[in-house]
């Protein structure tokens, strides 16, 4: 092969690589359509679900697709939502907001869903807003940012603590241990940026100081030269924002660089591959999730701890592994959508199924209490919170 | 008895048949010419000896051994070494490096060894480099040997490659054309280096388009046309040769 | 803020961590381009495996070393194999087939460790346990260090290959012209086979060495070959001293735009290196003319 027939290959495949990198990477898992067991002579009641089957979200995608499974087939054993078995249809959005707006378009078009679950990240659940609007179909996602609701839209609902009520909630706790001086280091997808903003805005409110503030893009897999900047700017605490794998990083590269100070994070880092990944460096992260890690939480004579329970053992019996927040996220935004077919006269439409999610009321999840509005698509406060500690390699309270 | 015994070459590509049947002799320390026009096919014969291209049909005996179904190293390595038309050097090398190149993928030892096996290897090496010496004064290249070779000119670059297959100790030397290029007096030179390596023990089969060199070095002539063998035989009864002055006609025939 | 010397000290051994990784991976590269002329972007897929191979084998209860060497010949197989069972049947393809045939190699390589491994990243151990060393203040993790030793020996170890065995001469043979290499009696196809071998090798040293820093997942590979690819072609394909000194300069730039700039930029280090390269000096920056290959 001569000289420039390679440099011209070598061209075009570096623009073929360049395209990928931006589009996110990663191969489009096949999505696909899997009927429940249930045995009803109705129709069944489409649903569509986008979630992150591939890419930096997988971990957070998968146990979502297990909880729906889990759930869908519950649902069909015992007949189905009025007489109606459910058809849940999965895509794949492989982490790419263009994918997971492709996925919506699908799942719209082609398989006339009656409402869309998804997706597992902000970004995606955003791109996906355009679909559900022309389409006039309701979406529930099990993304964190508090865009999605923030920027209200008549379709568009939310089961996860958004930033605006957990980031103030973390800020406060901090303050509250007295460590004011704060270094923050987020990631540059949809969520970190939504938390980034509002960490920003909340800080001077929550009494707290920002001394260093650092980005990483997602999929990093070295931050020691942002800890560094972040160590020479000798904060009290660090407070590192993001969903994505990159918080073991985050919290192992602290203790490499001999830096002691707390480490605080949001719901996103509740994973058990993050405790697994940061080895010794997880040990005394600081989170603030749902109560669904430690349902005792709830107080033990409660619905909410009951529904908890329930849904872990019951995932846990199936799956050998006990439910994380997004397993929970989507164990939420199902039961928002059962809840709302349920109380659906006649035919459903999703026009139909939307204005009944939007009548959700005191409906108890396992991220929360759900009540929406019209100006409140998501329904949760700041009471659903706790704070969690690392301790020995598992979740623990921390006391307040 | 014939050191290269070859019997029924045929080959075809796609629609040009450009060996048929073919069968010839090469004797021990001789050299034989294979001639014929252009597109006569003699490129492709030496393809088929060395492992570059697979025949359709035939078998070339060297030795005693079968060459063909062999890989251009193996060939290298029973003793067949050849040039090509149009020269394949090592360009980024000098011409004492490609000439030793020939014969380090010869030697047994690595020269890794050089610093672990010291002495051995070291002894081995000095010789090489006496022996390249040696091949290049032969062919008259020793006062080229730091330059590079590829900033040799055409007819240089041949010479050089001739001395890279002698350094590989071949017992058959394969040359397609390598007076191309040559002026006069370097083609005389040639002619003389050709005779000395025969007289070495080394057995030779030259494809050339010069008659001039083709009658003054060669022992016996092999005459193909259209990938078939018309005539074969000594210089002075081939050039008499009608059925090679009719392929020649209009051609070349004014340099029989 | 103010930057100590330790924390440009701190700067300066992060970007020769990463740089390291990045020479193995550019080295992976310019092998295969030296010998036959191709990108081989299955590169990044032979650093997944390696670290993903290595922790498979420590959860499978093998111990660490075991499970690393044995990850690294693993991947040195997988490579031959991407070139016996992929590359050679087509080719006579041409060069520009052969380079998507490997982009064809490396998704089939990563949607397999997909099915096989799962997709939640896995966790490493560091191959000696202890405290960070200190440096003229800069702390240095002791993996780091393993980083840099391993990366340095297979540096040392594949430039004395190169310049002084036998298979070293037939590699740079080779690189020169297939021709010419096989009428000195190079046996051509072995040397394209080895050294795609050899490029697994060093993707998956590289990619169980760097694992427990950085933990590892099935889709790493895509990231870590543009990385490789962009100090390979900044040190001049096909040169091997070149793409160790690319790896290196990658490593410390991007370091140091993290320093100067943002977070957020690191990644476009490797694409403006990319770009600029490709279109100001296509020959690298320790460029040399190429002979004709294949
Ligand atoms: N690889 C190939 N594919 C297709 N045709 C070929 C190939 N190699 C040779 N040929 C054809 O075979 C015929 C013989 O070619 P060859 O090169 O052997 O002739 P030659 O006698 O060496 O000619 P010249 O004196 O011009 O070198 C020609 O018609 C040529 O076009
Ligand atoms: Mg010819």
């Amino acid at each position: 092969m001569s000289r420039s027939g390679a440099r011209w290959g070598a061209a075009l495949v570096v623009a073929a690589l360049l395209a990928g990198a931006v589009a996110g990477c990663g191969a489009k898992e096949g999505g696909g359509s899997d009927a429940g067991s249930g045995t009803t002579q109705k129709e069944p009641y489409r649903v569509g679900v986008v979630v992150s089957l591939t890419g930096t979200y997988a971990g957070l995608g998968i146990p979502e697709k297990k909880a729906i499974e889990l759930q869908r087939d519950a649902i069909n054993a015992n007949g189905g939502v009025n007489g109606h078995p459910i058809e849940v249809i999965f895509e794949d959005d492989a982490t790419d907001p263009a994918k997971a707006a492709a996925a919506a378009s699908k799942l719209i078009e082609q398989d006339g869903v009656l409402a869309i679950i998804g997706a597992t990240g902000t970004a995606q659940t955003m791109a996906m807003r355009a679909e559900v609007q022309r389409a006039g179909v309701p979406q529930v996602s099990m993304a964190g940012g508090s865009v999605i609701t923030d920027q209200l839209d008549p379709l568009v609902f939310q089961t996860p603590w958004p930033n605006r009520i957990v980031v103030p909630f973390v800020l406060k706790a901090m303050a509250r241990k007295g460590l004011t001086k704060v270094a923050v280091i987020s990631d540059s997808g949809g969520y970190g940026k939504d938390g980034h903003a509002i960490i920003v805005k909340e800080a001077p409110a929550a009494g707290v100081t920002i001394v260093a503030d650092e980005t990483f893009n997602p999929g990093d897999t070295d931050m020691s030269s942002q800890l560094t900047k972040i160590r020479a700017a000798k904060p009290d605490a660090v407070l590192m924002w993001n969903a994505g794998k990159e918080a073991a990083l985050i919290a192992k590269g602290m203790k490499q660089l001999g830096m002691t100070q707390p480490l605080f994070g949001g719901p996103g880092n509740g994973r058990k591959e993050f405790i697994q990944g940061a080895g010794d460096g997880a040990e005394g992260f600081r989170f603030a999730a749902g109560k669904i890690l430690v349902p005792s939480a709830y107080g033990t004579d409660t619905e909410a701890y009951k529904v908890a329970t329930e849904f872990i053992d019951s995932y846990t019996a199936k799956y050998g592994e006990s439910p994380d927040i997004f397993a929970g996220h989507a164990y939420d935004a199902f039961l928002i959508v059962v809840d709302a077919l349920k109380r659906i006269e006649g035919d459903a439409t999703p026009a139909k199924l939307r204005d009944a999610i939007e009548q959700t009321k005191g409906l108890v999840g396992v991220g929360g209490t759900f009540t929406y509005s019209p100006q409140d698509h998501n329904g949760l406060t700041e009471s659903e919170l706790v704070l969690y500690r690392v301790e020995n390699g598992a979740w623990v309270l921390d006391e307040q | 008895m014939s050191l290269l015994r070859v019997r029924g070459l045929d080959k075809r590509f796609g629609g040009v048949h450009a060996v048929r049947d073919l069968s010839f002799d090469v004797h021990p320390q001789t050299i034989k010419a294979l001639i014929g026009p252009n597109g006569a096919g003699k490129s492709t014969v030496f393809n088929l000896l060395t492992g570059f291209e697979r025949p359709d049909s035939g078998s070339a005996t060297f030795a005693d051994a079968e060459l063909i179904g062999l890989r251009p190293h193996e060939v290298v390595r029973r003793g067949v070494v050849r040039t090509f038309q149009e020269s394949r050097l090592f360009d980024s090398m000098t011409v004492e490096e490609n000439v030793l190149a020939g014969m380090h993928l010869r030697l047994r030892a690595s020269m890794l060894g050089a610093a672990v096996r010291a002495p051995r290897v070291r002894a081995e090496e000095r010789e090489a480099r006496v022996e390249a010496a040696h091949v290049m004064r032969m062919l008259g290249i020793e006062r080229h040997a730091h330059r590079k070779a590829g900033d040799l000119p055409h007819g240089l670059r041949r010479v050089v490659e001739v001395a890279r297959a002698l350094a590989a100790r071949p017992k058959l030397l394969l040359l397609d054309e390598p007076a191309a290029g040559l002026d006069g007096r370097e083609t005389e030179d040639l002619a003389d280096a050709l005779l000395r390596i025969r007289d070495t023990g080394v057995t030779l089969l030259i494809v050339e388009h010069d008659m001039g060199l083709v009658m003054e070095v060669s022992d016996e002539i092999v005459v193909i046309d259209q990938g078939r063998k018309i005539a074969e035989g000594p210089p002075l009864l081939i050039q008499k040769d009608p059925a090679v002055l009719e392929a020649y006609l209009g051609e070349v025939g004014d340099r029989v | 803020m103010s930057m100590s010397s330790a924390d440009v000290l701190q700067f300066v051994a992060s970007g020769l961590q990463n740089g390291a990784i990045y020479a193995l991976m550019a080295l992976g590269f310019t092998l295969v381009f030296a010998s036959t002329g191709i990108i081989n972007f299955a590169q990044g897929e032979f650093f997944m495996l390696g670290g993903m191979l290595a922790a498979a084998g420590m959860a499978a209860g093998v111990p660490l070393g075991v499970s690393v060497l044995a990850a690294v010949a693993a991947t040195t197989l997988v490579g031959c194999l991407v070139e016996r069972l992929a590359l050679r049947p087509a080719r006579s393809a041409g060069g520009l087939a052969l380079v998507i045939i490997t982009i064809g190699c490396s998704m089939l390589i990563k949607s397999g460790a997909r099915h096989l491994f799962g997709p939640d990243e896995r966790a490493l151990p560091a191959f000696t346990a202890g405290e960070p060393l200190s440096v003229g203040g800069a702390l240095i993790e002791p993996q780091a260090v393993w980083v840099l030793v391993l990366a340095l020996a297979a540096a040392v170890g594949l430039t004395v290959l190169y310049r002084w065995t036998k298979m070293g001469l037939a590699m740079r043979a080779c690189s020169i012209s297939h021709d010419a290499a096989r009428i000195v009696g190079v046996d051509t196809a072995r040397v394209v086979m080895l050294s795609f071998g050899l490029a697994g090798a060093l993707g998956a040293l590289a990619g169980a060495v760097v694992a427990p820093i950085t933990q590892t997942a099935y889709d790493v590979g895509a990231r870590m070959g543009l990385k490789g690819f962009a100090a390979a072609l900044l040190g001049g394909l096909g040169d091997p001293v070149g793409a160790i000194v690319g790896g290196f300069v990658l490593g410390l730039l991007e370091s140091g735009a993290v320093a100067v700039v943002s977070g957020t930029y690191k990644d476009a280090v490797a694409l403006v290196v990319l770009l600029v390269v490709l279109v100001l000096r296509p020959q690298g920056i320790l460029g040399r003319h190429l002979g004709e290959k294949l």
